[in-house]
Formats: structure tokens, C-alpha cells, sequence
């Protein structure tokens, strides 16, 4: 049977940024501890990591509707063009037989900012509600979580990379619509709650 | 107690912070916390070595990568090219300044950094070459790890490259290769570099002097 002790409750505290094990009672005499090896400040917990993560997933939530519901950016092709919005375009590749890729605009778009923040949303209110789920799947869901955020800035990427490409003047062109600005405020918002957000949670009683 | 002698042989799992006791891994095996399976030490062979050559690499690529054409695009006789500086100079023309700074972030200035720094941290390393500097630049390395987009840059280029094959006729340009090159110099490093004994170097390193 492996011991259940942790760092914490055998006054001990491990540094966010190097990994290095410190003994925290020799230095509390410090207002704050400073790790001997990387000079990063260190903590228990990330600290007021609920709150912070809270403000963060419903600030990046709010983002989102602007997000979804405004253009993401309008392809005027010889002349003719209608703004779309993130699903438009996810629908009119589907109209256009690329499955593949609207399936991939899709995951990267929409699924993966909503499942990120509903995740962080189940893992903040299991520690809070002291839910009896398995500790072991929602410490690997926040890994996945933490994974798959950057992916969502695929979307901006083609953006910028259409803008550039596509300036034929009266032939076609394409231009960025305002949602832009919403969904990229999203994803690094959503970046820092999962950044905020201390699994370690999980596991104090 | 005697803590400085417990601390040597312990560590801690910094998902569910256990308390394990350090164990002799070998080059190619992994261990993960027994508690909570997050792996957490995978020790890389020849670790500095191979990842200073793949990083010298990375940085040779990266001003052909963001300055030469990644895509040529013709349609009626018309051409027109992209490159990465141009992605971010186009949005931000058309008065998207929050999205064309964020992608200039993501898609050029944090690759740069992350091969840059890396660069400075394993020299300093190979050469015992030790200055107050090192140890945090090596930790901003480490938080830059969340904002790495290489790959999935990679992926739009060839979501764009679909979306516009109907109507246009696309082709590489010699930007893309450097691209490729970079975004398999940048996993590789993260692959061949072994965090843990760069720090236990560094934190020797800083003894010595």
C-alpha cells in the first residue's frame, strides 16, 4: 500500500516552476518564500486559485457569445460576399463536402473552447461541492485541459493567414470580421483559468 | 527531524502533490506518479548535446520560416504570397489590433523565444558557464510551454491551403519548408529536453560559483 502523505501535510512545499522539494517551516520566517534554485516565489496552492479561476472561465464565457455570434469574416469573391459567423462557416464546409476540415474548424472552434470551460467549471465545482468522483479521471481531465487549449487559435491563424493571401482586389478578397477580437480575448483568457486552476485541489481533503 | 536528509531522496507529484520516494530511472522509461498516473519524470540520454542541435537548427529556420512566401496563391493570372509577417501586417491593417498583436505573439514572437532561450540556458549549461541570469531565463522557458503554437499554425496553413483549392490554385512556397523544418526542430526540443537535470546542473552550476 503506497503512503498517502503529501507535501503539504508533511510541511514541505514543492516549487511551481523548477520541481525542487523545499522545507517550508525553515523559511516562513520570510514574508514570502523565494525557491533557492529557480527564484520563482513559491506557494502551497496556487493562490486563490478557485476565485481566480471563477473570474477568468466567466469572463472568457462572456467573450464567447460576442464570439459565436457576430462574423468571424466575410470572403468577398467577384464582387459578392455576406459576413459568416464561426458556425456559418463550419456549415458551409459541410455544404461544400469538406467534411474534414469543418469537422476540424469545428473541434477547434467550438467544441474545444466550450469543453475547456465546462471542464474547468466540473473540476472547480467537484472540489468546491466535494463531489465523490474519481480523483484520478479529473486530474487527467485537467491535463487534457491544459492540452488542448492553444489548438483554438487555429481559427485566428486562418484568418491571418487568409487576409494576407487573399488581397486580389475586385477579384476576391477577405476581410476579419469583429468576432475575431471576442475569440482570441477567449482563448487566452481561458489559457490563464486553466493556468489558474491548482489540481492539487483535487486531492486535499 | 532530519529534513535535509529526507528531502534528497524524495519528490513530490506536482498534480496531487505525493510524496514519492526518488528511484534510479533509466533513459527511455517513464515514471508517473502512482497516486494520480501523471507521469513525471521521463529522463532524456545526452540531453544538452542533442537538444542544443536541434535548437541551433530551429534558430537558423526561423528568419526564412516567418520572412520567405509559406503560400503563393493564382487566380486569373493574378498572384499574390503570404508569409507570417504578413499575417500579422494584414490584420492589423484592417484595425484588428488585439487579434494581429496576439497573433504576432503566438505565431512569431514565442517560437523565437522559446528557440532563443533555449539556446542561451544550454550553452551557459554545456560550457559551465554560470550567470545570475540563468536560472531565470530557464524558468520563463518553462511558462512559455502554454502559449507554444507551432503546430497548430502548421494546421492552418493546411486549412487554408483546403479552403482556397476550389477557387484558386495554391502552391508552397520555400517559407513553408522552413516552416516545417522549425515546427519539427520545436517538438523535437521539447521532446530531447530533459528539464529536470538542466536544473540539477544549473542548481550546481550556481554552487560552484
Amino acid at each position: 500500500m503506497q503512503t498517502q502523505l503529501t507535501a503539504q501535510s508533511a510541511e514541505l512545499v514543492q516549487c511551481g516552476d523548477c520541481h525542487k522539494l523545499l522545507n517550508y517551516l525553515a523559511t516562513e520566517q520570510a514574508e514570502r518564500l523565494i525557491c533557492p534554485r529557480c527564484g520563482a516565489t513559491v506557494h502551497k496552492r496556487k493562490p486563490d486559485s478557485l476565485s481566480r479561476t471563477w473570474a477568468l472561465v466567466i469572463t472568457a464565457l462572456i467573450c464567447l457569445i460576442p464570439a459565436n455570434l457576430f462574423p468571424m469574416m466575410t470572403v468577398i469573391y467577384e464582387g459578392t460576399g455576406e459576413p459568416s459567423t464561426i458556425i456559418d462557416g463550419v456549415i458551409l464546409l459541410v455544404k461544400l463536402n469538406m467534411i474534414p476540415i469543418a469537422l476540424v474548424i469545428f473541434i477547434a472552434s467550438i467544441a474545444v473552447p466550450f469543453l475547456k470551460l465546462g471542464g474547468l467549471i466540473l473540476l472547480m465545482l467537484s472540489v468546491q461541492l466535494k463531489w465523490n468522483l474519481s480523483q484520478r479521471q479529473r486530474t487527467l481531465a485537467y491535463r487534457i485541459i491544459e492540452v488542448i487549449g492553444r489548438w483554438s487559435m487555429l481559427d485566428i491563424f486562418v484568418i491571418s493567414i487568409l487576409v494576407a493571401l487573399v488581397k486580389l482586389g475586385s477579384i476576391a478578397e477577405i476581410k476579419g470580421g469583429v468576432a475575431a477580437t471576442f475569440f482570441v480575448s477567449a482563448v487566452v483568457i481561458t489559457i490563464f483559468a486553466a493556468m489558474s486552476f491548482d489540481p492539487r485541489l483535487i486531492w486535499d481533503e | 527531524m532530519a529534513k535535509e536528509v529526507d528531502l534528497q531522496g524524495l519528490t513530490a507529484c506536482h498534480a496531487c502533490d505525493l510524496l514519492i520516494e526518488k528511484h534510479h530511472i533509466l533513459p527511455g522509461s517513464k515514471a508517473a506518479c502512482p497516486r494520480c498516473r501523471t507521469p513525471i519524470y521521463d529522463p532524456k540520454a545526452d540531453t544538452v548535446n542533442k537538444t542544443l542541435a536541434v535548437v541551433i537548427t530551429g534558430l537558423i529556420l526561423f528568419v526564412p520560416a516567418i520572412s520567405l512566401p509559406i503560400l503563393t496563391m493564382t487566380i486569373l493570372g493574378k498572384t499574390s504570397v503570404n508569409t507570417l509577417v504578413e499575417g500579422v501586417i494584414g490584420i492589423y491593417l484592417e484595425g484588428f489590433y488585439l487579434v494581429s498583436f496576439m497573433v504576432l505573439a503566438f505565431s512569431i514572437v514565442v517560437p523565437f523565444l522559446r528557440v532563443f532561450i533555449l539556446l542561451i540556458v544550454l550553452l551557459q549549461v554545456k560550457l559551465h558557464f554560470y550567470s545570475k541570469y540563468l536560472p531565470g531565463l530557464f524558468r520563463f522557458f518553462g511558462r512559455l510551454d502554454s502559449w507554444d503554437t507551432v503546430e497548430v499554425y502548421m494546421l492552418a496553413i493546411l486549412v487554408a491551403v483546403v479552403k482556397l483549392v476550389d477557387i484558386a490554385k495554391v502552391h508552397a512556397g520555400p517559407g513553408l519548408y522552413c516552416f516545417v523544418g522549425l515546427l519539427l526542430a520545436n517538438s523535437l526540443a521539447s521532446t530531447l529536453l530533459d528539464k529536470k537535470q538542466v536544473w540539477e546542473t544549473i542548481e550546481e552550476l550556481c554552487k560552484r560559483n
